[in-house]
């Protein structure tokens, strides 16, 4: 199995993690570890490589191009145009600050 | 199993997502931004595609599961790449129907697309060779 996932990083404070839960894609909730879970999910050879860096130049170029363009794509993506590109630049934002990292993890189903 | 409420609002939010027309332009951007155009909309680029599909040793004959799939990214794109067989599955529809569009369209192994929940997939044990999620656990 291999995956990737975003987390809220290790050692935020209460609010910094309630605020990196709120800024990161939904479900970004979890306080355990994430080879943690693997392990507990019947994986071994668990491994997880920070990707965090292209994740911010991912969520960066997302962003740039979709208001480059926007008066091509704002009446295709329609009403929720302000509400994606503002989550898109919350993401950037919270990646910037250490909220949020990307991790890529893989591991070996447990025979 | 019913799903939570969290888990409704993302797939109301997705399925109008994957109702968004595809467009030259926005296909231009994925390409620009990930490397390819292949209906992906997070953050998961070629490269790190082909790095999953090296990992999990995809190859000719061998059958994966891609769980969290949106549209069929990155499974379409591996099958493509590696030649395996690919499952798909998420929650909204829209988005399984048009992977299973473009793997057609591709002439892809495609054995389906299943409408589940990651936390209760239907599958029995042993099914797959290789799994992938991207973004999905998060």
């Amino acid at each position: 199995m291999a995956l990737s996932t975003i987390v809220a990083a290790p050692g935020l404070s209460r609010s910094e993690h309630r605020r990196a839960v709120r800024l990161g894609p939904r479900a970004t909730n979890s306080t355990r570890p994430i080879d943690t879970l693997v392990e507990a999910a019947r994986f071994d050879a668990v491994e997880v490589t920070d990707v965090t860096s292209s994740f911010l130049e991912t969520a960066r170029a997302w962003h740039t191009e979709f208001a480059q363009h926007e008066s091509e794509l704002r009446d295709i993506i329609g009403p929720t145009w302000d509400e994606r590109q503002k989550e898109r630049g919350e993401i950037i934002q919270a990646i910037e600050k250490g909220l949020l990292l990307r991790l890529l993890v893989s591991g070996t189903a447990r025979i | 199993m019913g799903s939570s409420k969290d888990e409704q609002r993302t797939r109301a939010d997705f399925s109008q997502r994957y109702a968004t027309e595809r467009t030259t332009a926005l296909e231009d951007i994925e390409r620009r931004v990930i490397g390819a155009a292949w209906a992906a909309n997070g953050f998961t680029t070629v490269r790190q595609a082909n790095r999953l599909g090296e990992i999990v040793e995809l190859a000719p004959g061998k059958h994966l599961l891609d769980i969290g799939t949106g549209q069929g990214w990155p499974g379409l794109y591996l099958a493509k790449r590696t030649g395996c067989r690919a499952t798909l599955t998420d929650m909204p529809l829209e988005g399984l129907a048009a992977g299973l569009r473009r793997g057609q369209r591709e002439r892809l192994d495609v054995t389906g697309a299943v409408v589940a929940s990651a936390k209760a997939l239907p599958f029995a044990p042993e099914s797959f060779d290789a799994i992938i999620h991207t973004d999905v656990l998060c």
